[in-house]
Protein backbone atom coordinates (compact mmCIF):
# COMPACT_ATOMS: atom_id res chain seq x y z
CA UNK A 1 0.00 0.00 0.00
CA UNK A 2 1.42 3.62 -0.90
CA UNK A 3 2.03 5.60 2.23
CA UNK A 4 0.66 8.90 0.63
CA UNK A 5 -2.64 7.14 -0.08
CA UNK A 6 -3.38 6.30 3.34
CA UNK A 7 -1.84 9.35 4.43
CA UNK A 8 -4.72 11.32 2.49
CA UNK A 9 -6.87 10.09 4.80
CA UNK A 10 -5.60 10.74 8.02
CA UNK A 11 -3.70 13.91 7.22
CA UNK A 12 -5.96 16.07 8.92
CA UNK A 13 -5.63 13.92 12.36
CA UNK A 14 -1.88 14.15 11.90
CA UNK A 15 -1.83 18.30 11.59
CA UNK A 16 -4.16 18.30 14.21
CA UNK A 17 -2.56 16.02 16.45
CA UNK A 18 1.11 18.15 16.14
CA UNK A 19 -0.72 21.13 17.27
CA UNK A 20 -2.30 19.53 20.43
CA UNK A 21 0.95 20.87 22.49
CA UNK A 22 2.00 24.05 20.32
CA UNK A 23 1.07 26.03 18.10
CA UNK A 24 3.32 26.50 15.02
CA UNK A 25 4.29 27.62 11.40
CA UNK A 26 3.36 25.70 8.52
CA UNK A 27 7.43 24.69 8.14
CA UNK A 28 7.89 23.59 11.52
CA UNK A 29 4.37 22.04 11.49
CA UNK A 30 5.62 19.94 8.96
CA UNK A 31 9.17 19.43 10.18
CA UNK A 32 7.35 17.86 13.40
CA UNK A 33 5.43 15.50 11.34
CA UNK A 34 8.34 13.90 9.43
CA UNK A 35 10.24 13.76 12.80
CA UNK A 36 7.41 12.13 13.93
CA UNK A 37 8.01 9.44 11.20
CA UNK A 38 5.46 10.35 8.14
CA UNK A 39 8.62 11.25 6.07
CA UNK A 40 6.11 11.21 2.76
CA UNK A 41 3.87 14.34 3.74
CA UNK A 42 3.95 16.45 0.67
CA UNK A 43 4.47 20.27 1.39
CA UNK A 44 1.58 21.38 -0.62
CA UNK A 45 -0.46 19.09 1.42
CA UNK A 46 0.56 20.20 4.74
CA UNK A 47 -0.33 23.90 3.38
CA UNK A 48 -3.56 22.96 2.18
CA UNK A 49 -4.93 20.92 5.34
CA UNK A 50 -3.97 23.60 6.98
CA UNK A 51 -6.12 25.69 4.37
CA UNK A 52 -8.64 23.53 5.04
CA UNK A 53 -8.61 23.07 8.93
CA UNK A 54 -8.47 27.23 9.20
CA UNK A 55 -11.49 27.51 6.46
CA UNK A 56 -13.80 24.28 8.94
CA UNK A 57 -13.09 26.86 11.81
CA UNK A 58 -10.65 24.13 13.61
CA UNK A 59 -7.60 26.78 13.79
CA UNK A 60 -6.53 30.14 15.02
CA UNK A 61 -3.80 31.93 13.26
CA UNK A 62 -1.65 35.03 14.06
CA UNK A 63 1.34 36.57 12.43
CA UNK A 64 5.00 36.62 14.23
CA UNK A 65 7.23 38.88 12.90
CA UNK A 66 10.63 37.43 12.94
CA UNK A 67 14.19 39.00 12.63
CA UNK A 68 15.70 37.05 10.09
CA UNK A 69 12.91 36.67 6.80
CA UNK A 70 9.59 37.19 5.95
CA UNK A 71 7.21 36.83 9.20
CA UNK A 72 5.49 33.41 9.78
CA UNK A 73 1.81 32.84 9.88
CA UNK A 74 1.72 30.68 12.99
CA UNK A 75 -1.29 28.36 13.63
CA UNK A 76 -3.31 26.90 16.78
CA UNK A 77 -5.99 24.59 17.84
CA UNK A 78 -8.87 26.59 18.90
CA UNK A 79 -11.48 24.94 21.23
CA UNK A 80 -13.23 23.52 18.16
CA UNK A 81 -10.21 21.92 16.86
CA UNK A 82 -9.66 20.20 19.83
CA UNK A 83 -12.75 18.60 19.90
CA UNK A 84 -12.22 17.80 16.76
CA UNK A 85 -8.50 16.06 17.59
CA UNK A 86 -10.71 14.32 20.05
CA UNK A 87 -13.33 12.70 18.34
CA UNK A 88 -11.14 12.14 14.95
CA UNK A 89 -8.61 10.22 17.13
CA UNK A 90 -11.35 8.10 18.84
CA UNK A 91 -12.16 7.44 14.89
CA UNK A 92 -9.15 6.36 14.12
CA UNK A 93 -7.94 4.60 16.83
CA UNK A 94 -11.24 1.94 16.50
CA UNK A 95 -10.39 1.71 12.72
CA UNK A 96 -7.24 1.18 13.61
CA UNK A 97 -7.24 -1.54 16.19
CA UNK A 98 -10.09 -3.28 13.60
CA UNK A 99 -7.59 -3.24 11.11
CA UNK A 100 -4.88 -4.69 13.66
CA UNK A 101 -7.11 -7.29 15.02
CA UNK A 102 -8.35 -7.98 10.91
CA UNK A 103 -4.48 -8.91 10.40
CA UNK A 104 -3.65 -10.47 13.64
CA UNK A 105 -6.73 -13.17 12.86
CA UNK A 106 -5.39 -14.13 9.83
CA UNK A 107 -1.90 -14.26 10.66
CA UNK A 108 -0.61 -11.60 8.94
CA UNK A 109 0.89 -9.25 11.91
CA UNK A 110 3.61 -11.20 13.90
CA UNK B 1 15.17 34.87 -4.15
CA UNK B 2 14.51 35.25 -7.51
CA UNK B 3 13.72 31.41 -7.61
CA UNK B 4 11.23 31.37 -4.99
CA UNK B 5 9.15 34.48 -6.73
CA UNK B 6 9.27 32.29 -9.97
CA UNK B 7 8.25 29.31 -8.12
CA UNK B 8 5.50 31.54 -6.47
CA UNK B 9 4.56 32.88 -9.44
CA UNK B 10 4.22 29.19 -11.75
CA UNK B 11 2.38 28.07 -8.93
CA UNK B 12 -0.15 30.96 -9.15
CA UNK B 13 -0.56 30.50 -12.71
CA UNK B 14 -1.66 27.20 -12.12
CA UNK B 15 -4.23 28.05 -9.60
CA UNK B 16 -5.46 30.65 -11.96
CA UNK B 17 -8.85 29.57 -12.16
CA UNK B 18 -9.53 29.59 -8.59
CA UNK B 19 -11.17 33.02 -7.48
CA UNK B 20 -8.36 35.41 -6.41
CA UNK B 21 -9.45 35.64 -2.82
CA UNK B 22 -8.99 31.58 -2.65
CA UNK B 23 -5.92 31.51 -5.08
CA UNK B 24 -4.13 34.30 -2.80
CA UNK B 25 -5.12 32.95 0.20
CA UNK B 26 -3.56 29.17 -1.04
CA UNK B 27 -0.22 31.08 -1.58
CA UNK B 28 -0.32 33.04 1.63
CA UNK B 29 2.27 30.83 2.94
CA UNK B 30 4.28 29.38 0.04
CA UNK B 31 6.81 32.19 0.06
CA UNK B 32 7.65 31.89 3.28
CA UNK B 33 8.14 28.02 2.79
CA UNK B 34 9.96 28.25 -0.06
CA UNK B 35 12.29 30.66 1.76
CA UNK B 36 12.90 27.78 4.39
CA UNK B 37 13.15 25.33 2.22
CA UNK B 38 15.77 27.28 -0.26
CA UNK B 39 18.27 28.30 3.44
CA UNK B 40 18.30 24.79 4.48
CA UNK B 41 19.39 22.55 1.55
CA UNK B 42 21.03 21.66 -1.59
CA UNK B 43 19.65 21.75 -4.94
CA UNK B 44 16.97 23.56 -6.76
CA UNK B 45 13.24 24.15 -5.53
CA UNK B 46 12.04 22.31 -8.14
CA UNK B 47 14.29 19.32 -7.54
CA UNK B 48 12.69 18.96 -4.09
CA UNK B 49 9.40 20.12 -4.25
CA UNK B 50 8.58 19.33 -7.91
CA UNK B 51 7.40 21.17 -10.35
CA UNK B 52 4.89 24.55 -9.39
CA UNK B 53 2.48 22.92 -11.74
CA UNK B 54 2.44 19.42 -9.66
CA UNK B 55 2.92 21.85 -6.15
CA UNK B 56 -0.31 23.39 -7.17
CA UNK B 57 -2.44 20.58 -7.44
CA UNK B 58 -0.94 18.57 -4.20
CA UNK B 59 -2.15 22.16 -2.66
CA UNK B 60 -5.58 22.56 -4.87
CA UNK B 61 -6.76 18.57 -3.10
CA UNK B 62 -5.33 19.22 0.01
CA UNK B 63 -6.98 22.42 0.96
CA UNK B 64 -10.35 20.95 -0.88
CA UNK B 65 -10.71 23.76 -3.42
CA UNK B 66 -11.95 22.87 -6.43
CA UNK B 67 -9.90 20.65 -8.93
CA UNK B 68 -9.17 23.12 -12.30
CA UNK B 69 -12.87 23.76 -13.50
CA UNK B 70 -11.62 23.47 -16.92
CA UNK B 71 -10.22 26.04 -19.72
CA UNK B 72 -12.88 28.39 -19.69
CA UNK B 73 -13.04 28.92 -15.99
CA UNK B 74 -9.29 29.45 -16.56
CA UNK B 75 -9.35 31.80 -19.02
CA UNK B 76 -11.86 33.98 -17.95
CA UNK B 77 -9.79 34.08 -14.82
CA UNK B 78 -6.87 35.17 -16.51
CA UNK B 79 -8.68 37.55 -18.28
CA UNK B 80 -9.91 39.21 -14.95
CA UNK B 81 -6.62 39.33 -13.53
CA UNK B 82 -5.28 41.16 -16.69
CA UNK B 83 -8.28 43.67 -16.62
CA UNK B 84 -7.25 44.19 -12.97
CA UNK B 85 -3.93 44.66 -13.35
CA UNK B 86 -4.27 46.86 -16.28
CA UNK B 87 -6.55 48.96 -14.26
CA UNK B 88 -4.08 48.96 -11.34
CA UNK B 89 -1.11 49.80 -13.60
CA UNK B 90 -3.81 53.34 -15.35
CA UNK B 91 -3.94 54.06 -11.76
CA UNK B 92 -0.61 54.58 -11.55
CA UNK B 93 0.12 56.64 -14.92
CA UNK B 94 -3.20 58.46 -13.45
CA UNK B 95 -1.86 59.59 -10.45
CA UNK B 96 2.12 60.05 -12.20
CA UNK B 97 0.96 62.01 -15.10
CA UNK B 98 -1.35 64.84 -12.95
CA UNK B 99 1.76 66.30 -11.44
CA UNK B 100 3.50 67.12 -14.86
CA UNK B 101 0.74 68.95 -15.82
CA UNK B 102 0.19 70.65 -12.74
CA UNK B 103 -2.36 68.68 -11.31
CA UNK B 104 -2.99 66.06 -8.69
CA UNK B 105 -3.88 63.33 -11.13
CA UNK B 106 -4.01 63.01 -15.10
CA UNK B 107 -7.99 62.36 -15.06
CA UNK B 108 -8.30 65.28 -13.04
CA UNK B 109 -7.62 67.29 -15.66
CA UNK B 110 -9.16 64.78 -18.38
CA UNK B 111 -12.23 65.48 -16.12
CA UNK B 112 -12.32 69.47 -17.04
CA UNK B 113 -12.42 68.44 -20.74
CA UNK B 114 -15.91 67.16 -20.50
CA UNK B 115 -17.86 70.66 -21.86
CA UNK B 116 -15.15 70.35 -24.46
CA UNK B 117 -16.43 66.78 -25.47
CA UNK B 118 -19.57 67.58 -25.64
CA UNK B 119 -18.99 70.80 -28.26
CA UNK B 120 -16.75 68.26 -30.46
CA UNK B 121 -19.56 65.67 -29.68
CA UNK B 122 -22.68 67.62 -31.32
CA UNK B 123 -20.08 69.15 -34.40
CA UNK B 124 -19.15 65.06 -35.17
CA UNK B 125 -23.21 64.40 -34.76
CA UNK B 126 -23.92 67.03 -36.75
CA UNK B 127 -21.30 66.13 -39.16
CA UNK B 128 -22.17 62.23 -39.68
CA UNK B 129 -25.87 63.04 -40.36
CA UNK B 130 -25.46 65.55 -43.20
CA UNK B 131 -22.78 63.48 -44.27
CA UNK B 132 -25.72 60.38 -44.45
CA UNK B 133 -28.40 62.73 -45.85
CA UNK B 134 -26.35 64.25 -48.35
CA UNK B 135 -24.63 63.16 -51.25
CA UNK B 136 -21.77 66.17 -51.67
CA UNK B 137 -18.59 64.63 -50.44
CA UNK B 138 -17.63 65.59 -46.50
CA UNK B 139 -15.70 68.70 -45.56
CA UNK B 140 -15.11 70.10 -42.24
CA UNK B 141 -18.61 71.89 -41.68
CA UNK B 142 -21.66 70.67 -42.40
CA UNK B 143 -23.06 71.75 -45.71
CA UNK B 144 -26.56 71.28 -45.44
CA UNK B 145 -28.64 71.33 -49.50
CA UNK B 146 -30.73 73.92 -48.89
CA UNK B 147 -30.49 77.64 -50.03
CA UNK B 148 -27.00 79.10 -48.61
CA UNK B 149 -25.69 75.56 -47.90
CA UNK B 150 -23.00 77.41 -45.29
CA UNK B 151 -25.16 79.13 -43.12
CA UNK B 152 -28.06 76.40 -42.94
CA UNK B 153 -25.17 73.98 -42.23
CA UNK B 154 -24.23 76.40 -39.60
CA UNK B 155 -27.53 76.41 -38.01
CA UNK B 156 -28.00 72.62 -37.81
CA UNK B 157 -24.65 72.70 -36.01
CA UNK B 158 -25.40 75.06 -33.39
CA UNK B 159 -28.31 73.28 -33.37
CA UNK B 160 -26.38 69.92 -32.60
CA UNK B 161 -24.04 71.35 -30.35
CA UNK B 162 -26.49 72.85 -28.00
CA UNK B 163 -28.24 69.37 -27.48
CA UNK B 164 -25.23 67.92 -27.23
CA UNK B 165 -24.20 70.01 -24.38
CA UNK B 166 -27.81 69.88 -22.60
CA UNK B 167 -27.21 65.78 -22.59
CA UNK B 168 -24.22 66.67 -20.78
CA UNK B 169 -23.79 64.16 -18.66
CA UNK B 170 -27.58 62.86 -17.92
CA UNK B 171 -26.45 59.95 -20.65
CA UNK B 172 -24.60 58.37 -18.31
CA UNK B 173 -27.85 58.52 -15.82
CA UNK B 174 -29.68 56.89 -18.57
CA UNK B 175 -30.78 52.80 -17.60
CA UNK B 176 -28.71 49.88 -19.26
CA UNK B 177 -29.46 49.66 -22.54
CA UNK B 178 -30.00 53.27 -23.66
CA UNK B 179 -26.84 54.35 -21.89
CA UNK B 180 -25.28 51.09 -23.35
CA UNK B 181 -26.67 52.05 -27.08
CA UNK B 182 -25.13 55.65 -26.66
CA UNK B 183 -21.63 54.38 -26.02
CA UNK B 184 -21.37 52.18 -29.18
CA UNK B 185 -22.92 54.44 -31.14
CA UNK B 186 -20.43 57.33 -29.68
CA UNK B 187 -17.34 55.26 -30.11
CA UNK B 188 -18.93 54.34 -34.05
CA UNK B 189 -18.98 58.22 -34.66
CA UNK B 190 -15.37 58.51 -33.11
CA UNK B 191 -13.87 55.82 -35.87
CA UNK B 192 -16.13 57.50 -38.50
CA UNK B 193 -14.91 60.93 -37.44
CA UNK B 194 -11.01 59.74 -37.70
CA UNK B 195 -11.58 58.07 -41.77
CA UNK B 196 -13.08 61.31 -42.76
CA UNK B 197 -10.03 63.28 -40.76
CA UNK B 198 -7.80 61.54 -42.35
CA UNK B 199 -9.38 62.14 -45.82
CA UNK B 200 -9.61 65.35 -45.54
CA UNK B 201 -6.15 65.49 -44.65
CA UNK B 202 -5.59 63.62 -47.70
CA UNK B 203 -7.68 65.98 -49.86
CA UNK B 204 -5.09 68.62 -48.44
CA UNK B 205 -1.75 67.50 -49.06
CA UNK B 206 -2.55 65.76 -51.94
CA UNK B 207 -4.00 68.76 -54.01
CA UNK B 208 -1.01 71.64 -54.34
CA UNK B 209 -2.56 72.95 -57.04
CA UNK B 210 -5.36 74.01 -55.84
CA UNK B 211 -4.12 77.21 -55.81
CA UNK B 212 -3.62 77.95 -58.67
CA UNK B 213 -6.29 76.34 -60.19
CA UNK B 214 -7.27 80.05 -61.34
CA UNK B 215 -4.54 79.86 -63.70
CA UNK B 216 -5.84 80.98 -67.73
CA UNK B 217 -3.75 77.43 -68.65
CA UNK B 218 -6.56 75.04 -66.95
CA UNK B 219 -8.02 74.33 -70.17
CA UNK B 220 -4.68 73.90 -71.93
CA UNK B 221 -4.89 70.59 -72.91
CA UNK B 222 -1.84 70.44 -75.78
CA UNK B 223 0.64 73.08 -77.15
CA UNK B 224 2.01 73.32 -80.65
CA UNK B 225 5.02 75.73 -81.72
CA UNK B 226 5.17 77.63 -84.83
CA UNK B 227 8.95 79.33 -85.88
CA UNK B 228 8.31 82.86 -87.29
CA UNK B 229 7.68 81.62 -90.60
CA UNK B 230 4.70 79.87 -89.60
CA UNK B 231 5.92 76.17 -89.79
CA UNK B 232 5.14 73.87 -87.26
CA UNK B 233 7.97 72.95 -84.81
CA UNK B 234 8.04 69.13 -84.79
CA UNK B 235 11.18 68.00 -82.95
CA UNK B 236 11.13 70.33 -79.97
CA UNK B 237 11.44 69.73 -76.91
CA UNK B 238 9.49 71.80 -73.94
CA UNK B 239 11.05 72.92 -70.76
CA UNK B 240 9.51 74.74 -68.20
CA UNK B 241 11.12 77.27 -65.96
CA UNK B 242 13.08 74.79 -63.39
CA UNK B 243 14.73 73.17 -66.31
CA UNK B 244 12.59 70.56 -65.95
CA UNK B 245 10.86 68.61 -69.63
CA UNK B 246 7.45 69.71 -69.84
CA UNK B 247 5.46 67.28 -71.93
CA UNK B 248 2.73 68.63 -73.54
CA UNK B 249 0.46 66.83 -75.75
CA UNK B 250 -2.95 64.75 -75.32
CA UNK B 251 -2.27 61.98 -73.00
CA UNK B 252 -4.22 59.47 -75.26
CA UNK B 253 -1.55 60.90 -78.22
CA UNK B 254 1.65 59.52 -75.72
CA UNK B 255 2.85 56.27 -77.10
CA UNK B 256 2.76 53.71 -74.92
CA UNK B 257 5.94 52.15 -75.97
CA UNK B 258 8.09 54.08 -74.05
CA UNK B 259 11.05 55.73 -75.70
CA UNK B 260 12.31 58.94 -76.28
CA UNK B 261 9.78 59.54 -78.42
CA UNK B 262 7.06 60.45 -75.93
CA UNK B 263 9.20 62.98 -74.74
CA UNK B 264 9.63 64.95 -77.68
CA UNK B 265 7.24 67.64 -78.97
CA UNK B 266 4.76 67.43 -80.42
CA UNK B 267 3.07 64.15 -79.00
CA UNK B 268 0.19 64.60 -81.70
CA UNK B 269 1.37 65.77 -84.31
CA UNK B 270 -1.44 64.97 -87.07
CA UNK B 271 -4.40 67.28 -85.17
CA UNK B 272 -2.54 70.81 -85.90
CA UNK B 273 -4.19 73.38 -85.13
CA UNK B 274 -3.52 75.74 -87.78
CA UNK B 275 -3.59 74.24 -91.04
CA UNK B 276 -0.19 75.34 -93.33
CA UNK B 277 0.90 79.05 -92.92
CA UNK B 278 -0.72 80.89 -89.91
CA UNK B 279 -1.45 84.03 -91.03
CA UNK B 280 -0.22 86.07 -87.73
CA UNK B 281 2.94 86.22 -88.88
CA UNK B 282 4.53 89.25 -89.03
CA UNK B 283 7.83 88.56 -91.24
CA UNK B 284 11.17 89.30 -90.97
CA UNK B 285 11.29 89.73 -86.73
CA UNK B 286 14.07 89.36 -85.27
CA UNK B 287 15.01 85.64 -84.96
CA UNK B 288 16.96 84.48 -81.95
CA UNK B 289 16.82 80.61 -82.21
CA UNK B 290 19.91 79.85 -79.83
CA UNK B 291 18.95 76.02 -79.93
CA UNK B 292 17.19 74.36 -77.04
CA UNK B 293 17.03 76.72 -73.99
CA UNK B 294 15.76 79.51 -75.49
CA UNK B 295 12.87 77.45 -76.41
CA UNK B 296 13.06 75.98 -72.88
CA UNK B 297 12.19 79.45 -71.68
CA UNK B 298 8.63 79.06 -73.51
CA UNK B 299 6.59 76.81 -70.80
CA UNK B 300 3.20 76.15 -72.00
CA UNK B 301 1.60 78.64 -74.12
CA UNK B 302 -1.62 79.02 -74.51
CA UNK B 303 -3.68 76.87 -77.41
CA UNK B 304 -4.76 80.48 -78.70
CA UNK B 305 -2.25 80.78 -81.32
CA UNK B 306 -1.70 84.36 -81.16
CA UNK B 307 1.57 85.12 -79.51
CA UNK B 308 4.56 83.27 -80.74
CA UNK B 309 6.01 82.33 -78.55
CA UNK B 310 9.23 81.74 -79.44
CA UNK B 311 11.64 84.73 -78.87
CA UNK B 312 11.27 87.83 -76.85
CA UNK B 313 9.27 89.62 -79.18
CA UNK B 314 6.65 92.47 -78.43
CA UNK B 315 3.58 90.68 -77.07
CA UNK B 316 0.07 90.76 -79.47
CA UNK B 317 -2.27 92.54 -77.59
CA UNK B 318 -4.02 89.71 -76.82
CA UNK B 319 -4.79 89.09 -72.95
CA UNK B 320 -5.10 85.57 -72.75
CA UNK B 321 -1.89 84.60 -74.58
CA UNK B 322 0.45 86.77 -72.25
CA UNK B 323 2.57 84.13 -71.12
CA UNK B 324 2.41 85.30 -67.35
CA UNK B 325 4.19 82.06 -65.77
CA UNK B 326 6.64 82.65 -68.29
CA UNK B 327 9.38 84.45 -66.91
CA UNK B 328 11.59 84.15 -69.58
CA UNK B 329 10.29 86.43 -72.17
CA UNK B 330 11.21 90.37 -72.29
CA UNK B 331 13.54 91.19 -69.07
Amino acid sequence: VDTTQLLKGVLDLAVLAVLKDEDGYGYDILRRLRAAGLDDVGDASVYGTLRRLFQAGFLTTYVVPSEEGPHRKYYGLNVTGRDQLHRSGKVWRTFASTMDSLLADRGTVA
Amino acid sequence: VNEVADYVAQVRTALADLAPAVREELLEDLPEHLAEVAAEGEGSLTERLGPPAAYAAELRAAAGAPAGEGRRAAVDARLRDAVDRARARLQVVDAKSGPLIGYQKGSDFVRLLRPAWWVMRGYLVAMALVYMLSAEPIGLLPRVELGDSTIAGVVVLLAFVIGSIWLGDRGRRLPRVPRYALGVGIALLVLAAMAALSDIDGYAQDNPYAEVSNSSYDDVESVYVYDEQGRPLTTARVFDQNGNQVQPGLWWCRTESGGTSTEIYPTCPNPQPLNGQPDFIAPAERIPLEGPTSEATVPQPSTTPSPTPSAGSTPPPEPTGTPTPAPSATR
